[in-house]
Order: C-alpha cells, then sequence, then structure tokens
C-alpha cells in the first residue's frame, strides 16, 4: 500500500497522474495524463494546476474570469497573475465572445471556439458581423436560386460548397444557410412556403412591395412633427415649410 | 345653391344697465354679411339688411351694392359692415331681414322677421355654457345659433340654417357678438358664451371652425373649411381608436354645438336622451337640436330600446343614440364619391348625390324641388350653356338619377328610427358555450328577444337598397341627357354592383341548389312603403367597400398579372351579388362564399369594361386554378373536379391585410430603414422574440437593433418589455424581455396620420386658396364674363402655380381618402 502510494505521488509531482472525484459513490478515480501534456504542465503551481483544468473544464465554450474566480475560490489578483503566466507558455488562448463582447474569456490554445463564442461563419474575427461577406454569399445564393427558380436550404448550400464560394475554415451548415435565406424573405427578396414534408422552400419574390404610399408622398407621411402639427398652432399646414418647398415649382 | 351669412359684432362700449328687465342689457353690432345666391352675380343687384328687436329696429336698413362686397364670386358676396352699436334689453329678442333685389324679377327674402320667423332672445346669450339654440323659420327651415371665437378675441355667435325643405334659400348664417358692459363680468360670459373660453388668465382656446361643403374649381368637389380645428384623438366606446381629424370628419355642416352632442357620444358610447344631457351639458332644447342635425347628416344612429318587461309586466322603452364614427370618417370619400357618381352615372346623378351629401337624407319630392329650383335659378339668370340648353331638369330625369343610383348601391334608404340597437359582437374565442335554454325561461326570453333584434335588422338591410314599387312603375327608362350611356349601366357601378334589378336583386342566373330566403318579418310592409315616406342618403359605406375591392383587385392584379386582378375582381362582384341575393350587408364575412369557375367568368364578363389593361377576355378556369396553387394567395380551391365542379373562394381579410401590410411596410422602410423592417417581419413571423434573438436572426448588431426596437415601440408600431421571469425571484437580470410586432396598434398609428395627412392637405388648400384670393376672384368675374380674359393674362404665371397646387393638393386628399378606405374597410 506504501509503495503503491509513493508511485502516485511520484506520478502526481511529474504531472503525469490526474485525481478525479469519481461521478457515484464519492471515491477517486484516477487519469493517466499524456506525456507531452505532462511536459506543458511541468514547472506550475498547484494553484496554476487548479486554473488551467478549470479553464480545460470549460472546453471551447471558454470560461470567464469572473466564473474561474468563483470556482476555483482564488483571489482575482491572482487569477490574472496565473491567466497571465499560462497565456504566456502559450497553454491558453484569450477569445472575444460575440454575446458578451466586454467579458474576458479564455481556452485552451490548442481548442476552436464554439459557434456561441464567434457567432457563426457570419462573424468576423474581431467579433462584429462581416457585412460584406454577407452581401457576397446573398448576391450568389440570389443569383442560384433565380437561376433555379425554387429550391431548399440544403440545395442552396450543397451549391455552395461544391462551388466553393464560402472559403472559410469550419464549412456552413444547414442553419447558417437557413439565417441567410430567412434574411432575404426578411428584405423581400425571396418569398418561402413550406412544402408537404415541412421543409421550406425559397423562390424569387413576384412582389418587391410598393414603393411608396398617398401618405408618404405628401410632406405629413414622412414629417417628424406630425403629432404637433396643429392649425392655428406654432407648427401648422398653413406655414409648414415642408410644404412650401413640395409646392414650390 | 344660395346661402346668406350675417354677423352681428359687439360693439366695444360696455352698456347701460339695466333695461325692461334686472339683467344687463347687451350691445349689439353688425359686423358681417355673408350672401350666398345665384342672384348675386346679376348685375346690379342689391342687399338689403335690417335687424329688429321687439321693441322696435335696432338699425337703420342697409342697402349693400356688390361694389360694396369685401369678397365676391358669381354665387356668393362678403360685405363688412361698422354699424352703430345697437342695444338688446333684458326679455327682448333680436331678428334680421335679409333681401336680395335684383334688377329685374322678384325680390328674394332670405331671412324675415314676421311670424314664424327665428328671434333670438337676450336670455340666450347668457346662459350657461350655451353654445347653440336652434330656430324655426318658416320661410326656410331650421336654424341654429352657434358661438364661435374667430380670431380668438371676441366670442361670436353665429346662426346658420340647417336643413331646408324645397325653397330656394340654401343656408343663411347670422353672427352675433355680445359684450356685456362690466368689465368683470365679460370673461365669465364669454365663457358662457362660447362654452369653450378660458378662464383668466388661461391661453385664449382655438378658434372654432365652420365648415361649408363647396365644389372645387377644378371640377372635383372639395370641402373647403374656413377655419380649422387641431386634431383630437377620441377613444370611442368600442374602444376603436376615432381621429375626430378635423371638422368634417362629422359631416358638412358642423356647428360647435354638434360637436360637442358628437363628443359626448363618442367619449361615453350610445345614450339615452337623459344620459346624453347629462355628459353633453346641453340644454334640452339645443341638445334635441344638435341630435337632429347630427341624424340628419347620418352621423348619430337612433336606436328604440325596449327593457324586458318587469314583474308587473311593465316594459320601459326609450330612445338611445349611438355616434356613428366611422360613418362621420367615410366623409372623406365624398369628393371621390362624386367624381366617381359623375363618372359612371351623369351630371344629373352627380347633382342628385351632391344634394344628399349636403342634406344628408331628403326624400324623392325634396331632392326634385330643390334640383328644380336651382336650375330655375341658374336660368332666370342664364348663367353658363348648360342651363340656357336644358332650362329646368323634368321631375322624371331626377327621379331616374335617384334610382339609377340606388340601383347601383351608392344611394340607400335611411335606416328608421324605431330599429333596435344591434347586437355587440362577441369575438369567437370569447364566445361561452351556454347549455340548451329551458322552455319558458329567462335565457329563451333573452334568445328570442336578441333574435327579433337581429330579424329587424336583416329586415332594414333586405330593403336598404330595394326602389319603392310606385317607383318602379313610374321611373323613365335610360334617358342620358348628361352623356352617360345607361346601357352599361349596371357594369359601370364598379365592383360589387353586378346587374342589380330594380328590387334589388342580381342579374344572372340563381344558382341550382339555392333554396329561396323565407321573407323576413317586416320586409314586406318597407318594401311596400310609397316612395313619399322614404328618406334616401348616400351610401358611403357600400362605397368605401367598393373602394377597399377595388384596391384588392388592383394589388393581385400587380402580382399576378391583370388576368388575376380581373378575377378576382370577378369573385369578389359574385360574392356581392350572392349576399344581396341573401339579403345580407355587403360587408358581410372575411371570406367570399364558394363560386363556381362559371359564376365568376359571368362577373367577369359584366364588369370586363371596368377592367383597365385587363387586355383580351382572361382565361378565367385556367387563372383560377394557377392563382389558387400560387404560394400564400388568397384563393383557395375547394371540391374535386372528377366528382363535381371545383369551386373557390377569396380569404378577403387575408387580402385585405396583405394589402395593408404593405402600405404599413412602406411607412416602416421611411421611419425606420430596411433594417427596421427586416425586424418588423421577423417578428411578425416568429410572433415574440428577445431582444438578442432579433439581433441574430436579423443578422444585426445587438446594438443597432435595440435602437431600432426602441423607435419602433416609442411609435407604437412594436410591442416590448413582455417579461418571462426565468427564476421565482424575477430579477430583472434573469428574465427575459420578448418583443412583438404590433399590427393592431401600427394599423391604428397608420390611420391617424391618415387622418392628421388628410386634415393638413385640407388645410393646406384653403390656406392657399385664401392667399390667393383676389386671383380667384378675377377668375369667377372671367367665368362670369364680367371681365375680359386678358384680367387673367396679366397674371398668367400666378393663375398656372395656384392651378398646379390646388390639383396637386386635391389629388394628395383623393389618394389619402383611397387609403384610408383599406383602414377602414372593417
Ligand atoms: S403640415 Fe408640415 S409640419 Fe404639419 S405635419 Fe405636415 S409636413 Fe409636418
Amino acid at each position: 500500500m506504501e509503495a503503491r502510494a509513493q508511485a502516485i505521488n511520484s506520478l502526481l509531482r511529474t504531472h503525469r497522474l490526474q485525481i478525479l472525484m469519481a461521478a457515484t459513490g464519492g471515491g477517486h478515480v484516477y487519469k493517466m495524463v499524456q506525456k507531452e501534456d505532462a511536459i506543458k504542465l511541468k514547472g506550475l503551481s498547484t494553484e496554476d494546476h487548479l486554473l488551467y483544468q478549470c479553464i480545460a473544464r470549460a472546453g471551447n465554450v471558454g470560461i470567464w474570469t469572473k466564473d474561474m474566480k468563483r470556482r476555483t475560490n482564488l483571489s482575482q489578483p491572482r487569477i490574472n497573475k496565473i491567466v497571465k503566466f499560462l497565456e504566456e507558455k502559450g497553454m491558453i488562448k484569450f477569445v472575444k465572445s460575440v454575446q458578451n463582447a466586454s467579458r474576458k474569456m479564455y481556452m485552451l490554445s490548442e481548442l476552436e471556439p464554439a459557434k456561441e463564442i464567434t457567432g457563426g461563419p457570419w462573424y468576423g474575427d474581431d467579433g462584429k458581423l462581416d457585412a460584406s461577406f454577407i452581401v457576397e454569399m446573398q448576391g450568389a445564393v440570389m443569383s442560384f436560386i433565380r437561376h433555379q427558380r425554387v429550391c431548399t436550404a440544403i440545395e442552396v448550400l450543397e451549391f455552395v460548397e461544391e462551388n466553393k464560394i464560402c472559403t472559410l475554415s469550419t464549412p456552413l451548415q444547414p442553419d447558417d444557410m437557413a439565417l441567410l435565406l430567412n434574411n432575404l424573405v426578411y428584405d423581400g427578396q425571396l418569398e418561402s412556403k413550406e412544402d408537404e414534408e415541412g421543409a421550406l422552400l425559397y423562390r424569387p419574390a413576384l412582389h418587391h412591395g410598393l414603393e411608396s404610399t398617398p401618405l408618404t408622398a405628401c410632406p405629413c407621411g414622412v414629417c417628424p412633427i406630425i403629432h404637433d402639427c396643429v392649425e392655428e398652432g406654432p407648427i401648422s399646414p398653413s406655414t409648414c415649410n415642408y410644404y412650401r418647398e413640395w409646392l414650390d415649382f | 345653391m344660395s346661402r346668406t351669412r350675417a354677423m352681428l359684432h359687439a360693439a366695444d362700449v360696455p352698456a347701460a344697465p339695466g333695461g325692461n328687465g334686472t339683467c344687463a342689457e347687451l350691445e349689439l353690432e353688425l359686423r358681417r354679411v355673408e350672401v350666398r345666391s345665384p342672384l348675386v352675380g346679376q348685375p346690379g343687384t342689391t342687399v338689403l339688411v335690417a335687424c329688429h328687436t321687439s321693441s322696435g329696429r335696432v338699425f337703420d336698413p342697409i342697402t349693400l351694392g356688390m361694389e360694396d362686397a369685401d369678397r365676391l364670386t358669381s354665387h356668393s358676396a362678403r360685405f363688412t359692415l361698422f354699424t352703430p352699436a345697437a342695444r338688446l334689453s333684458c326679455l327682448e329678442g333680436v331678428a334680421c331681414h335679409v333681401t336680395l333685389i335684383p334688377v329685374a324679377g322678384a325680390a328674394q327674402t332670405l331671412i324675415g322677421w314676421g311670424v314664424g320667423s327665428c328671434w333670438f332672445m337676450h336670455y340666450q346669450f347668457l346662459q350657461l355654457s350655451s353654445t347653440m339654440w336652434a330656430c324655426q323659420d318658416a320661410r326656410a327651415g331650421e336654424y341654429v345659433l352657434q358661438c364661435d371665437r374667430r380670431g380668438g378675441v371676441h366670442p361670436t355667435i353665429m346662426i346658420i340654417m340647417l336643413s331646408t325643405g324645397a325653397v330656394f334659400v340654401v343656408a343663411i348664417a347670422l353672427a352675433v357678438l355680445a359684450y356685456v358692459r362690466a368689465a368683470r363680468r365679460t370673461t365669465r360670459l364669454r365663457a358662457r358664451l362660447s362654452g369653450l373660453a378660458a378662464e383668466p388668465g388661461e391661453a385664449a382656446p382655438k378658434p372654432v371652425p365652420m365648415y361649408q361643403l363647396e365644389l372645387g374649381r377644378e371640377g372635383g368637389a372639395v370641402g373647403v373649411p374656413p377655419g380649422h380645428q387641431g386634431p383630437t384623438v377620441v377613444v370611442s366606446s368600442e374602444g376603436s381608436l376615432l381621429m375626430l381629424a378635423k371638422p368634417e370628419a362629422v359631416g358638412p355642416a358642423q356647428p360647435v354645438q354638434e360637436s360637442t352632442v358628437a363628443r359626448a357620444l363618442l367619449y361615453h358610447g350610445t345614450q339615452s336622451l337623459g344620459d346624453l344631457r347629462r355628459s353633453a351639458g346641453l340644454p334640452l332644447p339645443h341638445l334635441k337640436a344638435a341630435l337632429l342635425v347630427l341624424m340628419q347628416h347620418n352621423c348619430v344612429a337612433s336606436w328604440l330600446h325596449a327593457e324586458p318587461p318587469n314583474l308587473r309586466g311593465e316594459s320601459r322603452v326609450e330612445q338611445l343614440y349611438e355616434a356613428l364614427p366611422r360613418a362621420m370618417l367615410h366623409g372623406l370619400h365624398a369628393p371621390r364619391y362624386l367624381i366617381h357618381v359623375k363618372d359612371s352615372l351623369g351630371a344629373t346623378a352627380e347633382a342628385v348625390a351632391l344634394k344628399l351629401l349636403q342634406h344628408g337624407r331628403l326624400r324623392l319630392d325634396q331632392v326634385v324641388a330643390a334640383l328644380q329650383s336651382e336650375d330655375a335659378a341658374a336660368a332666370s339668370q342664364g348663367q353658363g350653356e348648360e342651363a340656357q340648353t336644358t332650362p329646368q331638369r323634368p321631375a322624371l330625369e331626377i327621379q331616374a338619377a335617384l334610382l339609377r343610383l340606388v340601383r347601383s348601391r351608392l344611394v340607400e334608404r335611411a335606416p328608421v328610427c324605431h330599429l333596435p340597437p344591434p347586437r355587440r359582437e362577441v369575438h369567437p374565442n370569447a364566445r361561452k358555450k351556454k347549455p340548451a335554454t329551458k322552455p319558458g325561461s329567462e335565457e329563451e326570453a333573452e334568445q328570442l328577444r336578441a333574435r327579433a333584434q337581429d330579424q329587424a335588422h336583416a329586415a332594414y338591410h333586405a330593403v336598404r337598397f330595394k326602389i319603392p314599387t310606385d317607383l318602379v312603375e313610374t321611373a323613365v327608362p335610360a334617358r342620358a341627357p348628361d352623356g352617360a350611356s345607361l346601357a352599361h349601366e349596371p357594369a359601370r357601378g364598379g365592383l360589387g354592383t353586378s346587374g342589380a334589378q330594380a328590387d334589388g336583386s342580381v342579374g344572372g342566373k340563381r344558382t341550382a341548389g339555392h333554396s329561396t330566403p323565407q321573407p323576413l318579418p317586416g320586409v314586406e310592409e318597407a318594401a311596400n312603403l310609397p316612395a313619399a315616406n322614404i328618406l334616401w342618403r348616400v351610401s358611403l359605406e357600400e362605397f368605401n367597400l367598393r373602394l377597399r375591392n377595388e384596391a384588392i383587385a388592383d394589388h393581385m392584379g400587380s402580382r399576378h398579372g391583370p388576368a388575376a386582378g380581373a378575377v378576382v375582381a370577378g369573385m369578389l362582384a359574385a360574392h356581392a351579388a350572392r349576399l344581396r341575393e341573401a339579403g345580407a350587408p355587403a360587408a358581410d364575412g372575411e371570406r367570399t362564399v364558394l363560386l363556381s369557375e362559371a359564376e365568376v367568368a359571368r362577373a367577369v364578363a359584366v364588369h370586363e369594361p371596368d377592367m383597365a389593361g385587363a387586355g383580351p377576355a382572361p382565361d378565367v378556369p385556367g387563372t383560377l386554378s394557377s392563382l389558387a396553387a400560387e404560394w400564400a394567395s388568397p384563393v383557395v380551391a375547394a371540391g374535386d373536379p372528377p366528382a363535381g365542379a371545383r369551386q373557390y373562394s377569396l380569404d378577403i381579410a387575408g387580402a385585405l391585410g396583405a394589402l395593408r401590410q404593405g402600405h404599413l411596410e412602406v411607412l416602416l422602410h421611411d421611419r425606420f430603414g430596411p433594417e427596421g423592417l427586416r425586424i418588423w417581419r421577423l417578428l411578425r413571423a416568429c410572433r415574440q422574440l428577445e431582444q438578442k434573438q432579433v439581433a441574430d436572426f436579423c443578422m444585426m448588431d445587438a446594438k443597432d437593433a435595440k435602437v431600432k426596437l426602441h423607435a419602433m415601440l416609442k411609435a407604437g408600431c412594436a410591442e416590448g418589455g413582455l417579461d418571462v421571469p426565468r427564476t421565482a425571484d424575477r430579477a430583472p437580470s434573469r428574465t427575459f424581455y420578448l418583443w412583438r410586432a404590433d399590427v393592431r396598434a401600427a394599423c391604428a398609428a397608420f390611420t391617424i396620420e391618415l387622418f392628421l395627412a388628410a386634415g393638413n392637405l385640407h388645410a393646406r388648400l384653403a390656406h392657399e386658396l385664401s392667399q390667393r384670393a383676389e386671383l380667384l376672384r378675377v377668375l369667377d368675374l372671367v367665368n362670369a364674363g364680367l371681365a375680359g380674359p386678358g384680367a387673367l393674362a396679366e397674371r398668367a404665371s400666378d393663375f398656372s402655380r395656384i392651378k398646379r397646387v390646388t390639383t396637386l393638393l386635391e389629388a394628395g386628399l383623393l389618394d389619402v381618402g383611397a387609403s384610408l378606405a383599406l383602414f377602414l374597410g372593417d
């Protein structure tokens, strides 16, 4: 037993072994650490190790420094110091979340951030919507749908992949394409309808809506002070400058 | 049209106390006289004005020549006077005498002071919060004395004649300004006089407008109010948002007292006379006069309400009054209505429609008499070529024009005042399932009463467009002196009027399988009422429906091609015909009845002359089936072709909703940009979303989405702040805030803006015309042959500018009115 304890301690010292709590029964579970990983962890203090493990557990969604404090019970300055140390060693990286741009999120440097963090393919590296990329994709998609007349999101996606229109490292998912197509529907460029199996069909809009209405064609329709305009008042139709310009042939 | 208005203005000198009674004397001064009569256009005509109190003449008679007028047109003259002050003692009354004396022919007395004339008593000017008094003049009809604060300095009291029978005079207005001697009482008296006056120190109230319906100079009829009132949003008892945008919304003659009563009814809902008296705060005679005026102009409906009998078997019966905001608002279509009538049924029909619009409701003999007297006046003056060629329209021609209007459903019978109040429609979701009623129970009695109510209204709708039997025999067919081709008359009635027959039924074969509807009780006797007992009124509601249907057909035509537009128009017409057959109101139903291809094809054939741009006759079955197969199409197919004929129905509510949505989206695009519109459409599609979801789904920056959402919330288009807590403590930080697109609120906001815009267009038009009054006077003189065309040549550029300005404003007004038809269509 003593020998076994000594061996465990020795492995723990060299970071070749990890002790985890068992999910059931309250006992301990031992996990072997790969040699390369162990080399990385060499020279870390217990606290550094604790924080590293906390960050590793967060996976590709990353963890906020405030959450690290809550989980490790370390003080904030201490956490900041350790995070800086781990970042310098290249073990963790800072990631910007599109959801909470002000939060400092960290994850293991070898992981790719999740979609919730990056915002998906439509966001640039700076965490902002990549407008030019979206417009380019919309143009390509529209010309394909005009050519096809009616198609589904999957068909559009296949077209994009086959023609290598999207050069992102992670391929576009059907959800991403549906989001793009739905936006074209909301912009009035496409129309959509469910088919018998529940799949959404898209086609170019037959009618692009009205250009103007009788209300918007007269000055009052676009007047910001329409509710303050009263005959005999300081703002009135008789003295209205908008009208004067409109009627000034 | 002849009209006279005289204005008495108070002198600024305080009156001496005493008089015949214990109250203070009033000082009166004649300040303005307005005369409207074709006689004014005759060279050399003079106007004689004199006023009397009970104790004698108050002013020396004044003779006015047309050269004294400060505003003169071919049919109206306005004179400004400065007479010495005259006193009106306590218990005394005052009346005026206005006579037009032409060079040749008989003098015409417009107002008199003899027996049966209007006398206005001293006490009437002093009554608390009284703003109006009614008076009956045997010569010309009813007058109402009305307070006005034109100019905002002194309250002015006006007397307006409201309606006439067949006499020559149409309207008279007399204005009196009272001023009290004691300075400390002045403000209080003004408050009494106007009912609107401010307490000392408060800002002066806005002027109260008077409204006159006049024919526009460019041919279309346009209401030009001499003054305007600020917009007021009123929430009626039914909760519907009503914009009393401008006084014309409450009828063509709109004095203050009527407006007070209309407002009281709108704010407090349907009321009995007693309740209305309290809510309007008017003395009974004035209230009754105002109510009569409002009912005459179809702004208020009167219902006979019978309470269920009590234990002693006594049943209380009372008359209830209900404001008809929708009818008031439909008044905005009047110019378009007149143009439509003239285009489709000719000038005589237009003259009849104009008379009905001016007077609200008239009997046939009254219409004939009014038009004939107008013709006689025009002929006696030799005005215009038309007058010389057709000196007087024969009664039969006027009658035929009225019948054509009724057949085209542009004129209807006015409802009788003993109809029970209509039952309130309960939303299908709010209806409760009730157990079967026991015989003899209170519930059964309630049901029977409700059924009787429905039957009474159904009986009215069954005869609403029915021509009285005694007129069917005497009606002269197809004489069209005004150039209207009567051969196409049914087809030219527009959508929803396919070949209505004299009895109100519809041309075309009755579809097999339709049973003959059972005659409703009361229909028979209403149908057999002699024409002399029937009051007619214009059916602007029906016209509104027609505008709406035209818009739906145009929309479908622009989306799916002209053939689709023609077919949809045919479906709506065939639906209207079916409703008429069943005696149901034209606005019934959110969806058309099921229509066969043959039925639609027949309706399309009848309406083809109306389908501009439809080209060759459309392939109805093919168009119908392609429309039914279209995405989000309001046309729905039913039936199985191998087993039986295919039938189609049109989702009217859906088509109208899409059309409204189109109008709303243009406004949203203008106000909130394409991103705002994208958010609106997303919220419409997804019902409710969190702010972050909105930003994600619209591919927008979260901050931009927030700004847009809050702007839309402020404008009343989006509903925000719907919170769903994630935890039991309802902590704001752990709560979802959901957003929705509030279509109802957006439509209401849009409708209000339409009314504001219509009012502003109207006001600007009046302003432009008043600014160029001098130019218009020259134009009138040239038209009347009193000045040479050279007078216009000097100011050609001014003239062409005012022409373009009025054309633009009038066209804008008509277009806004057509937009309103969509939003008032329910
Ligand atoms: S009249 Fe002029 S100020 Fe008034 S609402 Fe119209 S545009 Fe605006």
